[in-house]
């Protein structure tokens, strides 16, 4: 009886495995737009609803964790996906891999509402493949009280944070090109250096900052900032958004001698199955209160200059959420990161170590 | 001399779970904080888990997640109990093959067995959803329930099956009335390591998922571009729970087969 009890249960199960196997989305049929990037609300799902509701098109989302990840779907399934939004360097190998659809510009009406400072970039020169959707940064955040109690100079630039009244006081992201180049920067080069002059000369300069460092901290250095454990962090925008909003202290400060900028953008697969229907999306999300009302659920900088009137006056006013023009133009992107990256790896591991 | 190391072996026991478990414990705590940072413990709410009931997409991604995993659950259980009860039949040398066979996909780094995996599916042209999460995670759940079953297996003694044999039982009847339910315990303890080891994968689920089908874990790690909220933390709080009641269960199962093996030793 029992036995057979077990065996009912297992038929059963494989019914309703097959059930789940064989009922896939089919419906392929142009009102269904496949797009893939980071979760969460990277691509709030109000606006993606409200474009469902407007026009009828179902979206699936799928959420990936890297560009890698998106390059490797994008390679082995260009058919499978219409649209990714990937950083800068990733638009620059899907391009050169012959994976992006030219856009057509007469279906894109709302195209003209990108601010011109985020387009023209060394990965899509003629702006054919890639729409900027969020633009971040990542510069310091302080505490001038605390910097002024220990009895060291304000800070403007990388350099100030080679003050000895700073010992044990930083706090930094742990990616070895990021922290190189903010060395390299504070020596006035440029990012992704290969001389090995001047790469050596930053590896000096490094090990003189390690005694300043407290933690290295790539999810939550803003928490330190909060907690009191540091008065210097070097992080991404939206960390340091949430970290004033903890502490109403601290303060950004955009280094003179520049900060690096991440530009995600969305592009189409060449083999895109629902062109129409992504290019009505991508032509939604660029009208300028859709594209304000992505900037506040996200927290990331809107491209879209045509949005400023719908921000908040408490976004519009943040420079770290709506980076003024004359901010924007002192950044740089991480070029050639494959070129560098053993060498710094290896800096970074020795320093790190010290 | 010998109270002594006892003592020293409490203080290194509750030291090393100690420091195992306060770092879970702060989840848990912070996901009742009312700020949303980890940094300042700002008063008590119940907040972030409103939030979470409220959040479609994490609901959409756990049922996913529970369907994938129970289902390979169940796959993985059904083709590793048959790879051990024929491992037992073979010849010794067949058995090794078996053994190498059933563990290699342990030993293939994650990622090159997702891209591999992506690749064959596609040259298969199946649907990327349910169907592919479901067959990637049970390539490599499989391989401890074969160990599990083939572990309890070997300490059944033969002369039981024999007799039924000789009783006049068919295989099929031998294996039903007294095999099965002797590795039921090891079945089903292997079976929640398959949900676990499921609903813990990252990889695997990233390649495979179709466009309409990210799992939780996918979910959770994806969100970090834009920042995890202490949702995060209500959620790992209630997956606690819920391991807890799962491992709860798995003990009491294990209590019960060793009765078992013990009265069949007595026989």
């Amino acid at each position: 009886m029992k036995r057979n009890n077990v065996i009912i249960v297992g038929i059963v199960l494989i019914a309703v495995l097959a059930l789940i196997i064989f009922n896939p989305n089919k419906k392929d049929s142009g009102k269904t737009i496949n797009l893939m990037t980071w979760g969460g609300d990277f691509i709030p799902r109000e606006i993606i609803d409200n474009f469902t509701k407007e026009t009828g098109i179902k979206i699936n989302y799928k959420e990936v964790i890297s560009n890698e990840d998106m390059q490797s779907l994008l390679e082995a399934n260009p058919d499978q996906y219409d649209l990714a939004v990937v950083t800068d360097y990733m638009v620059d190998i899907l391009r050169q891999n012959g994976l992006l659809e030219k856009l057509n510009k007469t279906k894109l009406s709302n195209i003209g509402n990108i601010n011109s400072v985020y387009q023209g970039n060394y990965y899509d020169k003629k702006d054919e493949y890639s729409i900027p959707y969020a633009i971040s940064t990542s510069f310091l955040l302080v505490n001038p009280e605390a910097i002024a109690d220990l009895g060291a100079e304000p800070i403007t630039s990388y350099k100030d944070m080679w003050q000895p009244e700073l010992k044990n006081n930083i706090v930094l992201i742990d990616w070895s090109v990021e922290i190189i180049g903010l060395v390299l920067k504070s020596l006035g080069y440029e990012y992704n250096e290969t001389d090995p002059v001047k790469v050596g000369e930053a590896r000096e300069r490094l090990f003189a900052l390690k005694d300043n460092i407290v933690r290295f901290e790539t999810n939550t250095p803003e928490d330190s900032l909060v907690n009191g454990e540091a008065v210097i962090g070097f992080m991404y925008s939206n960390q340091a958004v949430k970290g004033q909003a903890a502490n109403s202290k601290l303060q950004p400060v955009f280094p003179q001698e520049g900060y690096p900028i991440y530009i995600d953008s969305w592009v189409m697969s060449k083999e895109a199955p629902n062109k129409e229907a992504a290019y009505a999306f991508l032509n939604y999300i660029m009208e300028p209160e859709v594209a304000a009302k992505i900037g506040e659920i996200t927290n990331f900088t809107s491209p879209n200059k045509a949005a400023g009137p719908y921000l908040s006056e408490e976004f519009r006013n943040n420079p770290m959420l709506n980076m003024p023009d004359e901010v924007a133009a002192n950044t740089s992107f991480y070029i050639g990161v494959e070129n560098v990256l053993e060498e710094y790896e290896h800096i970074y591991s020795e320093f790190k170590l010290k | 001399m010998k109270r002594k190391t006892n003592r020293f072996g409490i203080f290194y026991l509750s030291f090393f779970f100690v420091l195992l478990y306060l770092p879970i414990l702060s989840v848990v705590l912070y996901s009742f904080n009312a700020g949303s940072s980890t940094a300042k413990w700002t008063g008590l709410t119940l907040d972030w888990y409103r939030q979470l009931f409220n959040d479609r997409v994490i609901g959409e991604a756990f049922t996913i997640s529970i369907q994938v995993a129970v289902l390979t659950a169940f796959l993985s259980a059904l083709l590793g109990t048959a790879a051990a009860t024929i491992s037992l039949t073979v010849t010794r040398k067949m058995k090794k093959v078996i053994q190498g066979l059933m563990l290699l996909p342990l030993l293939v780094p994650e990622v090159a067995l997702g891209v591999s995996l992506l690749l064959f599916f596609n040259g298969l042209k199946l649907p990327f959803g349910h169907l592919t999460l479901v067959l990637s995670h049970s390539l490599f759940c499989v391989p401890y329930v074969y160990i599990m079953v083939l572990l309890r297996l070997q300490e059944i003694d033969a002369s039981i099956i024999e007799s039924a044999r000789d009783l006049g039982a068919t295989k099929w009847q031998a294996f039903q009335t007294i095999i099965l339910p002797l590795i039921m315990p090891a079945i089903v303890t292997s079976s929640l390591l398959a949900i676990a080891l499921s609903l813990d994968d990252v990889v695997i689920s990233t390649y495979m998922s179709g466009p309409a089908s990210t799992t939780l874990p996918v979910h959770i790690f994806s969100m970090m571009r834009v920042g995890v909220t202490p949702k995060v933390n209500a959620l790992c709080t209630l997956i606690l729970v819920g391991t807890f009641f799962i491992i709860g269960l798995n003990q009491l199962i294990g209590k019960s087969s060793k009765t078992g093996g013990y009265l069949i030793e007595k026989k």
